[in-house]
């Protein structure tokens, strides 16, 4: 038995869902209904309604799970499940189909409510959602405040960047009302997006989110902002590659690049916990490899390299 | 072996000169005259030519920095400059009356150059205005079809500096 | 929109030396005054010519030249000469931030050229303030 249910429908669509559910009987493997008093095996989100994204992102992470991304047009919103308006039976078989396959290929023995274990310092910022939340290692702290958009830390420079590469078991890790904030006099509250990139570039140990879809194609939707630091020729890299027009998967990305998988996720976790990267479906269409653009020529390439080797080294 | 260069352009007054004077290794070519019109009030020299400075690469190979005047009255010098460059930076000075056109002015106007190459959008004087936000810019160059990096960068600073050059030759080979 | 302005006077003085330089040589068929920053103020052109552009680009060549002349470590550049098969285009600074174009045909000398336009900017640095 599964679970379907919606945020922020119209009462027609809600309705048409209804009824196109109690339609799919032997088309599907296994028997979906319609309910909203029980956890959800999908969830079907009017991502043109802002309420109603606001509602779901105050959802738990496991009841988040399998959300699918209903909309007019492509909506620029990392869901990697997107159904356009308006509903057709077809296309709601297909998702909730490839959603009943996601999850059997997960069956893991699950314990409790919770999925799958949170491994890596990225997903368990990633799963925190909106609150607030204190990681700890001895004296070492960082205090990140999604509602605010904020985050404080005893490190800063490299030494944060060092505090956030640790394994997940080194920190002590507290969120919500138990989150001892630091006093508002000693501490300077710094933009998310700082401490979201580290977390995603420190912080993910070769593996990507587990809200992220590993054959996805992904594409920037602007660049970071640096700050203070100057991004590595990786960063850079792979920001320019994801800036083409189409969308590119890691196979992709490590073909162009030679770069190891472990950066290119890296990269990818920290442009996604930053909310600059798109993702479309790995399963559409992909645009044609003859329309790729063509090969850097090595003399280039080598004199590219030149002009970075002498930046990086500033002469007084 | 060809000349490589680098052209630096965008609005009167953005610091197009700043930035080459920031990065060169010799002490930059200006051809900076005595404003005599409205911009006076702003600042009392403007380039009627070009800037012109050097980067040096490990094999003696040189680099050349072109700093086009801003003003569009030396809108022919911008033809000229661009010759063979290899990519653009582009200053947009938010502290003026609306910068997101100036950008898309810019655009327009070496639309051709940068179709074949590439560029890099420098926002300036932020620390006098945090207006338009980061995302305006992007939305306006991405109704153009268009997607470069937009950094808010202090062109006295070597470090913005190298860090746009930096971005444009990796957009250069990857993008 | 340059705010360098010419009283009446100024002008009918300027067309007067303008006169003058091209009845000593009727090779010169364009004389242009315009600002170190690329803006025209005075003008007498005996055949259609777009004056601000020609501004623009003068002050352009003027800077250049005077910027090659210190690259090349050589003293005070006096004018940029166009030698071209039809004809020159001499110009040279005007006092301060004004610049003094002249445009003539290939029958004119150049040294009969050259004495005209340095007198006539005399005559003008004198009045001009
Ligand atoms: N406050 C502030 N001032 C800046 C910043 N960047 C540049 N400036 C100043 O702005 C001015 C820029 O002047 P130039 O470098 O001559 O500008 P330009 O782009 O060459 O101008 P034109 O040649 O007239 O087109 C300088 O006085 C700089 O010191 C900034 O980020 N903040
Ligand atoms: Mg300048």
């Amino acid at each position: 038995m599964k679970y379907l249910s919606s945020i922020g429908l119209s009462v027609k669509d809600e309705n048409v869902l209804k009824s196109l559910i109690d339609l799919l009987g032997a088309r599907m493997s296994e028997e979906w209904h319609y309910r909203d008093d029980v956890p959800a095996d999908a969830l079907l989100l009017d991502v043109d309604n802002p309420d109603a994204i606001a509602t779901w992102k105050m959802r738990p992470e496991t009841a988040r799970r399998n959300t699918i991304a209903y909309s007019n047009s492509e909506p620029g919103f990392a869901l990697t499940r997107r159904l356009a308006k308006p509903l057709r039976a077809a296309e709601l078989i297909a998702v909730l189909k490839d959603i009943e396959q996601a999850n059997d290929e997960l069956a893991v023995p699950v314990v409790g409510s919770e999925a799958t274990e949170v491994t890596t310092l990225a997903d368990c910022v990633d799963r925190q959602g909106n609150g607030v939340m204190r990681l700890a290692c001895g004296d070492r702290e960082v205090v990140i405040d999604r509602s605010r958009q904020q985050f404080c830390s005893s490190e800063s420079g490299e030494s944060l960047a060092a505090l956030l590469t640790l394994p997940l078991p080194e920190y002590q890790i507290s969120t919500g009302a138990d989150v001892r904030l630091p006093s508002e006099a000693s501490v300077r509250w710094q933009d998310q997006k700082a401490v979201l990139w580290l977390v995603g570039q420190c912080g993910s140990h070769g593996k990507l989110l587990d809200g992220v879809d590993r054959n996805g194609l992904f594409r920037l939707n602007r660049w970071p902002g640096f700050g203070p630091v100057r991004p590595s020729h990786t960063v850079l890299s792979l920001c320019s590659l994801l800036s083409r027009k189409s969308a590119m998967g890691i196979a992709d990305m490590r073909e162009a690049t030679g770069l190891p998988e472990f950066d290119i996720i890296a990269f990818i976790n920290a442009a996604f916990l930053t909310g600059i990267l798109d993702i479309q479906s790995g399963d559409v269409a992909r645009p044609e490899t003859g329309a790729a653009k063509p090969e850097v020529s090595t003399e280039r390439k080598g004199l590219l390299a030149k002009i970075r080797s002498r930046l990086a080294n500033p002469r007084t | 072996m060809s000349e490589i260069k680098i052209i630096i352009t965008g609005t009167p007054g953005a610091g197009k000169t700043t930035a080459i004077a920031a990065i060169s290794e010799t002490p930059p070519v200006r051809t900076d005259t005595a404003t005599t019109d409205e911009l006076s009030e702003v600042k009392e020299q403007t380039t009627v030519a070009m800037d012109f400075g050097e980067l040096t690469l490990e094999d003696d190979q040189k680099v050349f920095l072109y700093g086009t005047p801003g003003q569009r009255r030396f809108e022919f010098m911008w033809k000229i400059l661009v010759q063979g460059g290899l990519g653009l930076i582009i200053l947009v000075d938010c502290t003026r009356e609306d910068p997101l056109a100036d950008m898309k002015m810019y655009l327009e106007n070496f639309s051709d150059f940068i179709a074949e190459t590439g560029a890099v959008i420098g926002l300036v004087k932020r620390d006098m205005t945090d207006t338009p936000p980061l995302d305006e810019f992007y939305q306006a160059l991405n109704q153009q079809g268009l997607m470069f990096p937009v950094f808010e960068v202090d062109v006295r600073e070597q470090g913005d500096v190298a860090l746009m050059i930096d971005a444009l030759v990796s957009l250069l080979e990857y993008s | 929109m340059s705010q360098v302005r010419i009283s009446e006077n100024g002008a009918q003085f300027c067309q007067s030396v303008f006169d003058d330089m091209m009845t000593q040589s009727d090779a010169v068929y364009g004389v242009l005054i315009s600002t170190v920053d690329g803006h025209d103020v005075v003008k007498c052109f005996k055949q259609d010519m777009p004056a601000s552009k020609l501004a623009a680009m003068m002050s352009s060549v003027l800077a250049l030249g005077e910027t090659v002349a210190i690259e090349a470590d050589q003293q005070q550049c006096r004018y940029v000469i166009v030698e071209n098969s039809n004809g020159y285009i001499l110009t040279l600074r005007l006092k301060e931030k004004l610049v003094l174009t002249v445009i003539a045909r290939a029958n004119a000398n150049l040294g009969m050229l050259h004495s005209i336009t340095r007198s006539a900017v005399e005559k003008l640095a004198e009045k001009l303030k």
